[in-house]
């Protein structure tokens, strides 16, 4: 992914992001005290599960594009740069999945 | 051409701008939070994982360290959040001028410390 298409997903995932935090923040704060029925209640609904999970994948694309950026800037030595760039992939796609086992999984 | 430009950067002697300020905070505040997607991850299947975990974590929130450390992470997020919002209206060619955009720059700036300590009110308050 390169040039327009990661600067557009960037700001694609970047405003999913901006929505979805300030709800997040305010179902959780609103509805304070939690106990855990009520927590696994509201993430056993699929509206829930699919908000979640786009908002994780959302994040960890955003992730990857902005860590890219900050690798390419400064680390030169282009074998140094391909292996911090590899370890950010799999780390990113190891939460990626993990993401879903936890939401349906569990 | 000036004869006598400086040959290396000294990062003490560099003064940054308001506006340029906040850019490197989004650039650092981004790298925080990439450090924190696991931990982020990880608290979220622990809280789904059993009544005794889930209650471990509002225990665990009174501990001093951990208020630090949610405090920090979500004053980085604030910061992140806000500057974001402000590159993003400036991607709509709105406040692209000197004057205008040290105002954004200021405002994103107080509005992640605002609203830090409004969501830490609203946590243990």
């Amino acid at each position: 992914m390169k040039g327009f298409s990661a600067w557009l997903l960037q700001r694609l995932t970047a405003v999913y992001m901006v929505v979805f935090i300030p709800l997040t923040f305010w179902i959780i704060l609103s509805g304070m005290p939690w106990d855990f029925e009520a927590w696994q209640n509201l993430l056993n609904r699929t509206t829930v599960q699919l908000a979640v999970l786009l908002f994780v994948w959302a994040l960890l694309f955003h992730a990857w594009i902005g860590l890219r950026d900050v690798i390419i800037d400064y680390l030169n030595p282009i074998g140094l740069r391909l292996t911090a760039l590899s370890l950010v992939a799999l780390f990113l796609l190891t939460h990626a999945i993990w993401i879903i086992k936890i939401l349906w999984l569990s | 051409m000036i004869k006598s430009r400086p040959r290396y950067l000294n990062l003490l002697k560099i003064h940054l701008p308001i506006t340029g300020i906040v850019s490197i905070l989004h650039r650092i505040s981004g790298i925080l939070l990439f450090c924190f997607i696991p931990v982020f991850i990880g608290t979220l299947k622990y809280s789904l994982f059993s009544e005794i975990t889930f209650q471990n974590i509002q225990y665990f929130i009174y501990k001093p360290f951990i208020t630090l450390l949610l405090f920090i992470f979500i004053l980085v997020l604030m910061q992140h959040f806000f500057a974001g919002l402000r590159f993003l209206l400036m991607d709509l060619d709105c406040a692209m001028d000197k004057f205008s955009s040290q105002k954004t720059a200021q405002i994103s700036l107080l509005l992640s410390v605002v609203s830090t300590l409004a969501i830490m009110w609203g946590i243990y308050a």
